[in-house]
């Protein structure tokens, strides 16, 4: 349960389903996107326009049912780039607006989800992901646009990574994966491979969901 | 000349000059199953035998799509891109036989100071069938390779994205042992068995097979590393073949609509050369030991689907009344059980396993149907009753095997004797490359809804697997 609310997937999920869940269940905890959330009833589909993921979220009272693919009784179809998703500014493509547009509208508000500050996600981060096998006992974070550190764990660090802001947001909220980021050149890290690997396997777990119990 | 294998009766250099070999050819298998190695002079390759040679860690840990595995980690790497090696096993060391300057030789993972790396997959195996010959016995075991055979060359076949080529045979008809079909892939499997010849590998048969262009070679029994070895090196033949040919093949799992290509597993079990799976004072023939051993296939096989079915691809062959087994069932002479027993003499008493896919990795397949074996030993497992109805379209109360890549990567997870018997970070590490390759599918292009291969499934396995 996440303030009232119970999750249900569909059997056997596919990685965006399990995604939506993270992502909606730490929206939730949030009140006020939990009085939005208990304001919507139905269906609606999200599909991406790069590749064939989609998604149906349906929301009953205080059930939420997430499953891959689109629903015939979605009100709304959502199409967008599900890595551009939280980009500020970005507009996806809503169908059934016209129909719906009540719904529609407290669907965005939903899916605007709260920002955090890249800090407050750093310390979760550390807080869900330190125990792991192979995580370094110290990590530096630097915001390169805000030319702001943070060090979490004790003793010297033995990782540091920097990028802007936003982008190590993403990263440690487990919106995007470290080693892929890295590799995109958004992320700086000085680290062994050890390191790197574990750390990266902790953003696939945030992006999963596996840190969160119950 | 001969073409037999060095086995250590003469001096090497001697071996070597008679074959007239100057390069070698060290092949390991790495996690998913691939070929990998290097053409070494032999100069190198006879100072390389104490320490082996040189490779990149990552060539044992990569994923199918050609990236190292960046998202998890395993002990044997090192902290920066550091090097492993390959260390020949001289016994496997034979003359191309085509080729007059080769030879080849199978290698073992090792680290630099000569430790062996446990998550290598054919020391896995070595060590699995040294447990079972510290039980007192030996494995003998055979693979049946399945694989779809094209006219057009690899060149065409990626022009045309690996779909709709053009597959080898008389007709269009799903059909199986027909010689008219068959007649169309001789001249390739003449070449294909002439160079097994050459390479020392023995070979029973080949057929057509049910689906248009799908041919399956079955080997002849033997150690079950050998058995590994020579299956690997089989692939590799097949695929050779096929470059010099300008046609093309694939072990993809499912690679058309219809009949799916698998690997077949047979094994069987000795003392001193008597067959101890066999006992004929028993009414159905099945000694006390065939019963624990078969009792701890079942028991891990939910977990064994992992491995025998290591891709996105090799789960599109499970389908009702399609060949392979969707139970965790045995039977005598039962092909749609997952275990057929073969047990009408002590000649012939073997187990066939057959939820193994084309594209299984050998050592680990063969592996970890040993462990399940093993396990069914130490633990005394008494098997479920013997599967006597037809295994497939069975209501629905019945209990399947895992249908997806991550249900089976669950059970795998949830099975101790497994873990107990594979080793538990080996398996653990195993695990984590499934997850890689279920994300890696999904978010790269993957159609979850399709029943067919994908347009990232031809590209990632076609070639490859």
């Amino acid at each position: 349960m996440t303030s009232g609310f119970e999750f249900e997937l569909e059997d056997d999920p596919v990685p965006i389903v399990i995604r939506f869940r993270t992502l909606l269940k730490h929206a939730l905890a949030n009140p006020g996107h939990a009085a939005i959330a208990r304001s919507i009833t139905g269906s609606f589909s999200l599909v991406s326009t790069t590749d064939p993921q989609s998604l149906t979220v349906r929301i009953d009272t205080h059930h939420i049912h997430i499953r891959h693919g689109i629903s015939d009784s979605a009100k709304i179809i959502i199409r967008l780039n599900f890595s551009k998703m939280s980009e500020p500014g970005y507009k996806p493509v809503v169908e059934g607006f016209l129909r719906h547009p009540l719904f529609a509208y407290r669907v965005g508000q939903l899916l605007n989800f709260p920002e955090s500050s890249w800090a407050d996600d750093a310390k979760r981060f550390w807080d869900c992901a330190h125990s792991l096998t192979g995580m370094p006992g110290a990590i530096k974070f630097i915001s390169t646009d805000e030319n702001r550190d943070l060090l979490v764990g004790d003793g010297e660090p033995d990782v540091e990574i920097s990028g802007e802001s936003k982008t190590l947001s993403n990263v440690l909220s487990g919106t995007t994966v470290l080693i892929a980021e890295v590799m995109a050149g958004k992320i700086r890290i000085q680290s062994s491979l050890h390191h790197l690997s574990v750390l990266s396997e902790a953003t696939i777990k945030m992006m999963l969901g596996e840190f969160d119990h119950g | 000349m001969d073409n037999k294998p060095f086995r250590g009766e003469e001096n090497l250099e001697s071996w070597l000059d008679r074959h007239h070999i100057d390069i070698i050819r060290t092949q390991a298998t790495n996690l998913e199953g691939v070929g990998v190695g290097k053409y070494c002079h032999r100069r190198k390759f006879t100072k390389s035998l104490e320490d082996g040679l040189g490779i990149s860690d990552m060539s044992l840990a990569m994923d199918l799509g050609g990236m190292p595995h960046l998202t998890f980690w395993h002990p044997f790497r090192h902290n920066t891109l550091g090097d492993i090696a390959l260390k020949p096993d001289l016994n496997t060391l034979i003359p191309d036989g085509n080729d007059p300057n080769l030879g080849h030789c199978i290698c073992d993972f090792i680290q630099v100071d000569g430790t062996p790396i446990n998550l290598c997959p054919r020391t896995n195996l070595k060590r699995l069938v040294r447990d079972i010959t510290d039980m007192g016995y030996e494995v003998k075991a055979a693979c049946e390779l399945e694989f779809y055979l094209f006219k057009d060359s690899f060149k065409d076949a990626r022009c045309k994205k690996y779909q709709n080529l053009e597959a080898v045979g008389a007709s269009k008809l799903r059909t199986i042992y027909y010689l008219r079909n068959a007649y169309h892939a001789k001249t390739f499997m003449d070449e294909v068995t002439q160079r097994l010849d050459c390479h020392g590998i023995d070979w029973e048969g080949w057929s057509d097979e049910n689906g248009v262009g799908q041919v399956e070679l079955n080997l002849t029994p033997t150690d079950a590393v050998a058995m590994a070895d020579a299956t690997v090196r089989a692939k590799q033949v097949i695929y050779e073949v096929a470059v010099d040919f300008d046609m093309s093949v694939t072990f993809m799992a499912h690679p058309v609509p219809g009949y799916s290509s698998g690997m077949h597993m047979h094994h069987s079990l000795t003392k001193n050369g008597e067959a101890v799976f066999y006992d004929a004072d028993q009414p159905d023939n099945h000694s006390d030991l065939l019963r624990h051993w078969i009792g701890g296939m079942i028991k891990t096989m939910p977990g064994a689907v992992s491995y025998l079915c290591p891709t996105i691809n090799s789960f599109k062959r499970m389908t009702e009344f399609a060949a392979p087994p969707l139970t965790a069932t045995w039977g005598e002479e039962n092909k749609s059980c997952a275990l057929r027993l073969v047990s009408r003499s002590a000649g012939l008493t073997r187990v066939e396993h057959r939820l193994g896919a084309a594209d299984v990795n050998p050592y680990l397949g063969l592996a970890v149907i040993l462990a399940g074996g093993i396990a069914g030993v130490r633990h005394q497992i008494t098997p479920p009753d013997e599967f006597t109805h037809v295994g497939w379209c069975l209501p629905e109360s019945f209990k399947r095997l895992p249908r997806t890549i991550m249900t089976a990567v669950e059970a795998l997870d949830d099975d101790t004797l497994l873990k107990e018997i594979l080793g538990a970070e080996e398996v653990e590490y195993w695990i984590k490359t499934r997850k890689l390759e279920w994300l890696s599918f999904h978010t790269e292009g993957g159609d979850p809804d399709s029943k067919q291969a994908t347009p990232w499934e031809f590209k990632r396995y076609f070639e490859i697997v």
